[in-house]
């Protein structure tokens, strides 16, 4: 990053609105900071003696003798060491400053970072925010909580993956107090809010204050069509790191007749704008569906208009029950997968390299995938599970403490034990690159999560067969 | 005493719940050979 002309070091720094951050340390002695700033989408993980000087800072609200006082007790230094640690922490701010994760009074912040203007797919080592999730799953680290606050929804979607049952008790709002507190208390830094949907709860901005005070950073996923004035309020002042909406179409017939609810599609975009108006990133996410995927491309400019981004989606998967409704929702129609696959969306690069002329491939020690790894997810009646997506319930909060399950379920062993190797389908299969393998998906679809569903297969290989295609006419600098 | 100070600019999405594409709920990665 380029240095500032004359920047010297500011007589303190400050924080700002929407920063979340938290320090870690881990069994053998090692420290990790994981520092977020939502409305500029930039965020650091530091580790060693940078984590330990930036959570000297934060915890001393932006003085800095705190964190002087470490760097002249733990470093080395010749000459002059109070100027030299000085000038170390100069350069450590200015890099925070030019990032956004740090204000200094009386002097503008700089532009937002350079969004990346190509996808950048599984590059651990280059990209902090995978790092983030790896030390967390690396540590066993109850970092990340999917919270499904109500099955309730508005809507009817076609292709829903929730069965018909869907008014189970949910958690109070002292219950999830205490969920919250738990899994703060295990290292929980991420929230994910979502449903159902979860704005049919009256509660929901109890439950937002109840997020902001265990400081815990809120991603919200919603249709919107229930988004009231004052819930705008809440959401904006708890800077989400991003409102998810499906929309399911730019077309409002279609998406209507996704949802089954007239009038649904104004509802969502109408409360996307409101949203952007606020500052709240937003994604359009969107499911791909037989009678919606021929008209994709107009997903990708509403997002436009609106300042979103988006998600294209094809997993369409079995109900959470078993039930295979859904599976008729999907694309199967080769020649407009092959066309989807050629979107900018599915053209994944690592270090600007198209990912299709790699050498590396995935590794057979690989894990199946991360459900456990890092967090676990909450059902409305307080059921836990590795993963939203993976219906092997582990117990009940609060009858069962989130702390032993994360200490004590074998699950983490059974399953975290699996690897590619052990699939037998998958283990020399030559699109492993371009699966977007979901072992929960799998086991909803036919009950064994080991077992590969046959789309799952479809789906890599029109991505692979779309980026080798384009992998041979790339040019480096095109 | 040198500070390795590493920041980015994240993508949306990527930790969204989604259990879909090359990130999981949780926001792993699945790991690659190397």
């Amino acid at each position: 990053m380029p240095r500032a002309q004359n920047f010297t070091l500011p007589p303190r720094i400050t924080f700002p609105a929407g920063l979340f951050s938290r320090t870690y340390t881990t069994t053998d002695g090692k420290r990790a900071s994981v520092v977020y700033h939502t409305p500029s989408q930039s965020m650091a993980f530091l580790e060693d003696d940078s984590a330990s000087i930036w959570d000297r800072l934060y915890q001393a609200d932006g003085q800095f003798q705190p964190a002087l006082d470490y760097m002249l007790a733990h470093g080395t230094w010749e000459g002059n060491p109070e100027q030299e640690a000085r000038t170390v922490l100069t350069g450590f701010i200015e890099h925070l400053w030019q990032a956004q994760l740090v204000r200094i009074p009386s002097i503008a912040s700089p532009s937002r970072p350079d969004k990346p203007s190509k996808r950048q797919a599984y590059d651990v080592a280059q990209d902090p925010d995978l790092q983030v999730g790896q030390f967390m799953a690396d540590n066993h680290i109850c970092h990340g909580l999917v919270f499904e606050t109500t099955y309730r929804c508005n809507e009817r979607c076609v292709h829903c993956y929730l069965p018909g049952q869907t008014h189970l008790p949910e958690l109070t709002l002292p219950q999830i107090d205490d969920l919250l507190a738990e899994f703060a208390s295990l290292g929980g830094f991420s929230i994910l809010l979502t449903g159902g949907e979860t704005l049919v709860r009256r509660d929901f901005k109890d439950i937002l204050a109840l997020v902001k005070k265990h400081r815990l950073m809120p991603s919200i996923v919603s249709n919107l069509t229930l988004l009231q004035d004052d819930v705008i309020e809440a959401i904006a002042d708890a800077h989400p790191k991003s409102v998810g909406c499906s929309i399911y179409s730019a077309r409002p017939e279609l998406h209507d007749a996704v949802t089954c609810l007239p009038g649904s599609f104004e509802k969502s975009v109408r409360a996307l704008r409101i949203l952007r108006e606020h500052g709240v990133p937003v994604i359009l996410k969107t499911p791909l569906l037989k009678a919606t995927a021929p008209h994709w491309r107009e997903i990708p400019e509403l997002a436009a208009k609106l300042g979103g981004e988006y998600q294209l989606d094809l997993s369409i998967t079995a109900k959470n029950d078993g039930g295979l409704s859904p599976l008729a929702q999907r694309v199967e129609d080769p020649v407009l997968l092959r066309e989807i696959f050629s979107s900018e969306f599915y053209h994944l690069y690592v270090r600007d390299e198209p990912m299709a002329q790699l050498a590396a491939k995935p590794s057979p020690d690989a894990s199946l995938c991360g459900a456990g790894a890092a967090g676990l997810s909450i059902g409305p009646d307080g059921t836990i599970r590795p993963c939203i997506g993976l219906n092997l319930p582990m117990g009940r909060f609060p009858k069962d403490s989130l702390t032993k399950i994360w200490r004590e379920s074998p699950f983490f062993q059974e399953f975290g034990s699996i690897r590619l190797k052990d699939i037998t389908p998958c283990r020399d299969c030559a699109d492993l690159m371009y699966c977007s393998r979901c072992p929960g998906a799998w086991h909803a679809e036919h009950g064994d999560f080991r077992r590969p569903a046959a789309y799952t297969c479809t789906l890599a290989g029109a991505w692979a067969e779309t980026q080798r295609a384009r992998a041979l006419t790339f040019q480096p600098n095109g | 005493m040198k500070l390795n100070v590493k920041t980015s600019y994240y993508m949306l999405g990527a930790s969204c719940g989604c259990t879909k594409g090359f990130q999981t709920s949780c926001g792993i990665t699945y790991r690659m050979g190397s």
